[in-house]
């Protein structure tokens, strides 16, 4: 599943970039992530918690970073398993820094996620791709909320929300009952 | 006096009290001493390369017997298939896994629960790859599903397979011609046959006993093929068919998905033999959905071209059949068995190209009508749309293209013979009970108002009661598993020195009442009572040669072998009875739990005192053996074609798209009938799964090949209250190719009935423009339709 976020922010490209390449705060966006090891060759261990109703998964794993400074460009391979559920999760992310002018920059996160066991197989519903959105998009938040900052002390603050499952239960929830009631094709039913 | 029963009567189920009372024994009732658990670790992915698999921990937990994977069991081969045209499934995966649930490695422990905790312990390391779903994407060979090999396997058009043992004919009969006339009208429709899951009441369980002092093996599976499984086990281990004992007990519901041979079953034998102790597997809900064969699976176009006064010209049908990954029993031959009734009633010029391709999915194989509820579902759906395209109602279409009662023996459109028909009658019988004309008035009333009511209708041919023994060479034997014996029937019958009578079958039934349909059979020969035979079955030492019970073959086949052993322990009681009595054997009639002289109800004996007599020999007559029990094998010269139609009225919510089905009415033909009761309840249940495929069920997998309807929450079955009674008559057309004039019932009622529902919701919404819906037809894809037509 493709999930895109994009963003923009009135820092420049540059500040932007020096926040993303700070692996340890950028993970500290993400739902239910902690960084365990920094290798320090790029590759980090690290582990997701995340509750899906009857279902709650850990997964722990592992994540490559490689960044680009020619071009603003990083990218996250990430994989985790979750040992007591059977679980598997991949993740690919690109994230895409663009100048708009010299004072913001646009962000465009673009996220490849394919899950496998149970929690791939957890209802038919396109319950467990909205919370996977739902995921990017806290991640999103954060980051841009972490960039919004007017300072580095208030940025560092700033972190994901504890991922208690309801929330992005429901949140994934809602936004799938909103998209049942929508007119026209279904993406999925 | 006691009762006999008649054939044709209703007798109430012999078994019914054991199992309805929970006291059937089934393979989890079979407790042995020492025995362990296994518990198997399955693939996440459904394509992916196995880089590692680490079972240390696994192994290291307390009460951990063994963890077995492919490198353990790689010499034994592949899990055996009849009909071996594909990749046969590893006994565990080997190095790659091909669909999401396949057996990567099996852990043996004390009880269950060790086992399941050590399998959590079994880590493997998989390194996806990208799984094929889409039937459309797999047939353009794009992505290879198994490296180097095209996702095609075979595509039935007339020339695969048969070639030498049967005519061919023309795979396009003038079709295309046709279609050039001034007066031809060609209406065609892509539809989905969707996926469906077999779900049986119990699901798969196995023990396994080997013992190494004998030499033998003995295995409980709760299956329909037990002779095939021990034909499957000797041929794995290289040891003779004779040391093997499969035993099949009562068994909780098979639709086909228990017709199959599966690495449980041989690797619980694997690991009894390695661990000297008895090995028990007993499957869960979400592996009977996911690891156990799967049914249907079709897209497909179906075409018909005619002309206005309803004349078929011709049909074409062209359809991608998935495979699943693995082939097993049938797999392949699934489609096969469509196209043998591809015209269903019809004389009509048939033109067909079936493929097999395979995908990142569950193998398919037999359900419940295996080929034909498919191959009825296309022709039906689009003689529908035919009939609404020139303007005639679809009885009469269908009417004026029956093989008439004269034509048969009929020949098929691939070079088969059809035994008996009466199709005009038959629709006739069905429309006139429902009272056609009134109801079509009822549902034009019912639109006038607003309301959407919808009538449907399909008949269909069955083709079963396999099989001759001549077409063993096309895959109809057991042949595969080292057992090389055509589809034959038998039977042993014998009276006890008591005078009851033991009945050993070669079926395999599974709820079908076997027990009672075949007491009723011999006491009707013997006038033995019903309560004093017991019928035995399941047993691949103790039982006849025997072949199992799937394609609605049992009655048609082995209830004929048993009349036939009764026909024989008969002829010898006789000869008793008239000696005993001192009156000519052919003056002995039996009833009443004995025999007496014709004209001379006082002279008379018992069974009991016939049999005494059988075995002491020195009171029979001079030169007589002693004992009393015959057994029979019949090779039937064709196999059976029941047939019928069947009517659904069906009323639509214009603003929710749910369907409420409102009447069923099914006229079936299966020839004789021995007892109604039991026919009937075969004809309900066959409905209800094609009602079921029509509103409800469908398995899905997702792009990535993750199964999504594993659980009972997510795979919508029926329950009683989703169906109305269902109202049943028949007709009788006895066959000519057994004594006994049966034809099976089994699967008529699954292949007549999906299409009769759809057929009844697209009448009720083609006057706003709704030309097809693909099944299941739930609330939403309804709604949706109808929102689509109206723009």
């Amino acid at each position: 599943m493709n999930i895109t976020e994009s963003f923009m922010v009135d820092r420049s490209i540059t500040e932007v970039w020096n926040l993303f390449k700070d692996v340890p705060e950028v993970a500290r966006c993400l739902p239910g992530a902690e960084l365990t090891e920094d290798h320090g060759d790029g590759t980090f261990a690290g582990a997701l918690a995340v509750n899906l109703g009857p279902i709650s998964s850990s997964f722990t794993g592992e994540a490559t970073v490689t960044t680009n400074d020619d071009n603003f460009r990083m990218e996250i391979v990430g994989k985790g398993v979750d040992r007591s559920g059977g679980s598997q999760g991949r993740v690919t992310v690109e994230v895409t820094l663009l100048n708009s002018d010299s004072d913001s920059t646009d962000v465009r996160i673009d996220a490849h996620v394919t899950l496998a066991g149970p929690i791939a197989q957890f209802g038919r519903t396109g319950l467990v791709a909205e919370v996977s959105k739902r995921l990017i998009n806290d991640f999103a938040e954060c980051l841009h909320a972490k960039l919004s900052a007017v300072s580095v002390e208030e940025s560092s603050k700033i972190q994901a929300g504890e991922v208690k499952g309801f929330s992005l239960l429901f949140a994934g929830l809602w936004t799938w009952i909103q998209n049942l009631f929508r007119r026209g094709p279904a993406s999925s039913d | 006096m006691s009762t006999t029963s008649v054939m044709g009567g209703i007798v109430r189920r012999k078994e019914d009290p054991s199992l309805i009372q929970g006291k059937g024994i089934y393979v989890d009732d079979k407790k042995l001493h020492g025995e362990l658990a296994a518990v198997f670790v399955r693939s996440p992915f459904a394509a992916a390369t196995i880089t590692s698999i680490d079972a240390s921990a696994a192994r290291a937990l307390e009460g951990v017997h063994a963890v077995y994977t492919a490198a353990d069991v790689r010499h034994l081969g592949p899990t055996l298939a009849q009909v071996a045209v594909g990749t046969l499934r590893p006994l565990l995966a080997d190095g790659v896994v091909k669909h999401v649930g396949e057996a990567v490695a099996m852990v043996v422990a004390d009880d269950r629960y060790v086992a399941q905790d050590g399998a959590d312990l079994v880590y493997v390391d998989y390194d996806p790859g990208q799984a094929v779903v889409d039937l459309k994407e797999a047939f353009s060979d794009a992505v290879k599903v198994h490296a180097d090999q095209s996702n095609t396997l075979l595509t039935w058009n007339g020339n695969a397979w048969w070639e030498g043992v049967i005519d061919l004919p023309d795979p396009s009969p003038g079709i295309q011609e046709s279609k050039l006339r001034d007066d031809a009208v060609v209406v065609s429709l892509e539809m989905i046959n969707q996926r469906l899951i077999p779900t049986a009441i119990e699901p798969r369980a196995v023990i396994a006993h080997w013992s190494a002092g004998y030499g033998s093996v003995e295995l409980w599976s709760s299956s329909q093929i037990p002779h095939a499984v021990a034909g499957a086990v000797a041929t794995t281990f290289g040891i003779p068919s004779n040391k093997v004992r499969v035993i099949a007990p009562e068994v909780g519901g098979g639709f086909g998905v228990k017709l199959n041979v599966y690495p449980d079953e041989i690797l619980t034998c694997f690991a009894s033999r390695e661990l000297e102790r008895p090995v028990r597997w007993t499957e869960t809900r979400r592996e009977a959905a996911y690891s156990s064969i799967q049914g249907r699976g079709w897209i497909g176009t179906a075409t018909i071209t005619g002309t206005r006064d309803g004349t078929i010209l011709g049909y074409e049908l062209e359809a991608i059949c998935d495979m699943g990954a693995y082939t097993h029993n049938f797999t392949v031959a699934i489609p096969l068995l469509g196209l043998f009734v591809a015209s269903g009633q019809y004389d009509i010029p048939t033109s067909y190209k079936l493929h097999c391709v395979v995908t990142n999915t569950m193998t398919t194989d037999a359900y419940r009508g295996a080929g034909r509820p498919e191959a009825a579902y296309y022709l039906e759906r689009i003689i529908d749309a035919f009939s609404r395209k020139i303007g005639m109602d679809p009885a009469d279409v269908r009417k004026a293209n029956f093989h008439p009662p004269e034509a048969f023996p009929v020949q098929t459109a691939i070079g088969l013979t059809m035994d008996t028909g009466n199709y005009a009658v038959n629709l006739d019988s069905l429309l006139e009970r429902v009272g056609y004309e009134d109801l079509k008035a009822k549902r034009d009333a019912a639109r006038s108002e607003g309301r959407l009511l919808g009538i449907g209708l399909s008949t269909y041919v069955e083709v079963c009661g396999f099989g001759p023994s001549g077409l063993a060479g096309l895959g109809f034997s057991w042949a595969g598993y080292g057992l090389p014996t055509a589809f034959n029937g038998s039977g042993v019958v014998r009276v006890q020195p008591d005078g009851t009578c033991t009945v050993t079958i070669g079926t395999g039934p599974s709820g079908q009442g076997h027990e009672t349909t075949w007491a009723q059979i011999v006491s009707d020969g013997l006038g033995i009572p019903m309560e004093n035979i017991e019928v035995q079955h399941g047993d691949s030492l103790d039982s006849p040669m025997g072949v199992g019970t799937f394609g609605s073959r049992s009655i048609a086949v082995d209830g004929t072998a048993t009349f036939e052993a009764t026909q024989r322990v008969k002829a010898k009681a006789a000869l008793i009875a008239g000696h005993l009595l001192e009156a000519a054997s052919e003056d002995i009639l039996f009833a009443d739990d004995g025999a007496h002289v014709a004209g001379s109800p006082d002279r008379a004996v018992s069974w009991g005192e016939i049999a005494t007599a059988a075995y002491q020999p020195h009171t029979l007559p001079e030169g007589m053996e002693g004992g009393l029990e015959a057994s029979a094998m019949f090779s039937p010269s064709n196999a059976t074609w029941p047939f019928g139609s069947h009517m659904a009225l069906v009323e639509v919510d214009p603003q929710t798209g749910d369907v409420d089905l409102l009447e069923y009415w099914a006229t079936d033909d299966c020839g004789n009938v021995i007892n109604p009761m039991i026919v009937d309840g075969q004809i309900h249940g066959g409905i209800a799964q094609g009602v079921a495929q029509a509103l409800f069920e469908e398995a899905i997998y997702d792009s990535d090949g993750n199964f999504l309807t594993g659980t009972m929450i997510d795979y919508a079955l029926p329950a009683a209250e989703s169906l109305p009674m269902f109202q049943l008559d028949r007709t009788v057309t006895p066959t000519d190719v057994n004594p006994l004039g049966v034809k099976g019932i089994g699967e008529a009622g699954t292949i007549g009935s999906a299409q009769t529902v759809v057929n009844a919701v697209v009448d009720a919404l083609a006057h706003l423009g709704v030309e097809h819906i693909d099944m299941p037809l739930r609330p939403k894809r309804v709604w949706q339709a109808i929102q689509d037509a109206r723009g």
